[in-house]
């Protein structure tokens, strides 16, 4: 009876996962389906491309860069903020959160004025003698590694944050008292039992990064194309629309898979503490 | 393992509300000694700052001949076992129980040993490959005094470590406690707020009230001579005398009557355990003597338990020898002289 009740309850949300996730992904198959009988071909043809094969790689090394900088950024500003008292470390979760609230075309074009040749970043450091003329940021891969990580950065530390407020901080007080310094007992006690958030993050921010257009479009320009702006161009710009949907297949395997692995560790790791 | 002294501690975190007041203690070459007192005292703020967790405001901590005020905590040698135990989750039992020697830099060899040696010690030896949340609450409690002993620490720290435990496995772990202690000679240091508990396995007891040491004995002195009204009352004792002067033979009491006590000063007032008032048939000539009259009674098993109403205040008589007694009855009581005990305020 109770069961059946649910069954009905989630009904509503299954449909809607149904329709709304899994429609529009068969969808970006019919083209390829359409166009050849040997669609298997196309697969190899685009992937034998050495130009396509830079832009894959751009694509997962830009995504692994930003989730690094991501963490190590965002863990030492999560361990501070969930270490506040509860009113302040609330009102700060708030803050970190702004960079979400604004648009993603205002936000890079912030960046665009910022990493500029004539930009604030190269009159700083202009002024500061570190470099005697201006170097080139924009439209380069670092642009897009800095533009994503601003975007990110807030959901590492939110996922942060909640992890690091549910340490039981006596453990660090008994490393402490057990001899370890700050550093050993942030790698030692902190920072192995925070491997659920931690991975997590990079999850959410790796995928968001992989698949993300807007910051690579506006930061990357046409010469650094990733994964996201290759569909956009193969599409919209050369009308190719077989061509797009076979970089979109490949984009989606290639989340699908790591976003498994990575859950995979986690389960791992997470056999640990059973019931904790 | 040494002798530690607390010499003058004060602790205040803005200057005004102090936490700890002046608080002096003196812990001989392996003595156990409590520190007992309700919650917010500054029981476990003592500790802690002897740890090295929190940073007194004024004061002294000596081990052996060693100030170590200003030593971080990571340098004092302790070894300090937490309410919650405090166990590292993503570690082993004898991962945690060897973090100590590990940040000592021992070699594989002595880790491995020192770790067998004290599992085996505290019964630990079959759960070495489990982790802390496969393990009861009990096991937990063992690894965590483990964890603290393997490092042979210069003084054992144990914060209210039985307070999670049920009651059967409180006993229990604080006779290991003890025993342990005993066996190794070591200098140990226990927060409760449990009498019974510290009673039970210290040398010694400090018993502290706002932030201060109200009475520093043995577990025997402190039961049967409370030097304070805190400390009698908080042990358990139920009835208090106000008491306004000495006359050189006896104490007047706030209702003008004469009740002889041993002579001591700054006395405010007497007590006396209920067990130990006597319901007398007559009034004899003896001192000490009081009439009232029962207004409540209570079944306690090997005895019953009176409330009477007396010129002297409402006094708890436990009575163990006579028939029962009802309520509304007369009766005249006897406050012996030698179980009427001084207190300060």
């Amino acid at each position: 009876m109770r069961k059946r009740s649910a069954i009905l309850l989630l009904l509503p949300a299954f449909v809607g996962v149904l329709i709304f996730t899994f429609y529009p992904l068969i969808q970006i198959i019919i083209p390829t389906l359409n166009q050849s009988s040997d669609y298997g071909k196309l697969y190899l043809e685009f992937l034998k491309s050495s130009y396509n094969q830079t832009v894959i790689f751009r694509t997962l090394a830009i995504a692994l860069f930003t989730t690094l900088v991501v963490l190590v950024l965002g863990l030492p500003l999560a361990i501070w903020i969930a270490r506040q008292d509860e009113k302040v470390r609330k009102l700060l979760s708030v803050i970190i959160l702004f960079p979400m609230l604004t648009n993603a075309v205002i936000r890079n074009f912030a960046w665009i004025i910022i990493l500029g040749k004539n930009g604030v970043f190269n009159d700083l450091l202009l002024k500061l003698h570190l470099i005697s003329a201006p170097i080139t940021i924009l439209y380069t891969n670092a642009a897009i590694v800095i533009g994503s990580a601003y975007l990110f950065l807030p959901i590492m530390v939110t996922s942060l944050v909640g992890s690091i407020t549910e340490l039981n901080i006596e453990t660090e007080e008994a490393a402490a008292v057990l001899g370890a310094g700050a550093m050993t007992n942030l790698f030692k006690v902190i920072i192995p039992q925070l491997t659920t958030g931690i991975l997590t993050g990079c999850i959410l921010v790796f995928a968001g990064t992989m698949t993300a257009y807007t910051t690579p479009q506006l930061l990357g320009g046409n010469r650094h194309l990733v994964m996201a702006t290759l569909i956009y161009q193969q599409a919209m710009t050369l009308g190719d629309w077989t061509n797009a949907s076979v970089v979109a297949i490949i984009l989606i395997i290639l989340s699908v898979v790591i976003m498994f692995a990575i859950n995979k560790l986690m389960k791992k790791l997470d056999r640990r503490k059973v019931n904790a | 393992m040494a002798k530690l002294e607390v010499k003058n501690l004060s602790m205040s975190y803005d200057g005004k509300n102090k936490i700890l007041e002046d608080l002096s203690l003196s812990i001989q070459d392996g003595e156990l000694v409590s520190i007992l007192g309700p919650s917010g005292c500054g029981k476990t703020t003592t500790l802690r700052i002897i740890a090295g967790l929190l940073k007194q405001t004024d004061g002294e901590i000596i081990v052996g001949e060693k100030n170590i005020s200003n030593l971080p905590v990571h340098k004092r040698e302790f070894g300090m076992v937490f309410q919650s135990y405090a166990l590292f989750p993503h570690l082993s039992v004898f991962n945690n129980v060897a973090f100590g020697l590990k940040m000592r830099k021992l070699d594989k060899k002595q880790i491995q040993e020192k770790v067998e040696n004290v599992l085996s010690v505290t019964g630990l030896s079959d759960l070495a490959k489990r982790f802390p949340a496969e393990l009861s609450g009990g096991q937990q409690q063992r690894v965590s005094l483990a964890r603290a002993l393997v490092i042979n620490p210069q003084v054992l720290l144990l914060d209210e470590p039985l307070s999670n435990l049920d009651a059967k496995l409180r006993v229990e772990m604080r006779e290991e406690i003890r025993r342990l202690q005993q066996e190794l000679k070591m200098t140990a240091i226990f927060v409760t707020h449990d009498q019974e508990e510290c009673f039970a396995i210290s040398d010694k007891v400090a018993v502290m009230n706002r932030g201060r040491v109200e009475q520093f004995d043995t577990p025997q002195a402190i039961y049967q001579e409370p030097k304070t009204l805190f400390v009698a009352k908080f042990i358990g004792f139920e009835n208090f005398i106000k008491v306004v002067g000495y006359d050189g033979e006896a104490y007047l009491t706030e209702s003008n009557i004469k009740l002889a006590a041993q002579a001591k000063e700054n006395t405010r007032y007497l007590t006396i355990r209920p067990r130990q008032i006597k319901i007398i048939e007559t009034a004899n000539d003896s001192e000490n003597v009081v009439k009232g009259r029962i207004i409540n009674r209570t079944y306690l098993g090997n005895s019953y338990r009176y409330t009477v109403k007396t010129s002297l205040g409402v006094l708890k008589v436990d009575d163990f020898e006579h028939d029962v007694l009802s309520r509304d009855e007369d009766v005249i009581l006897e406050l012996a002289v030698k179980n009427l005990l001084p207190l300060e305020n």
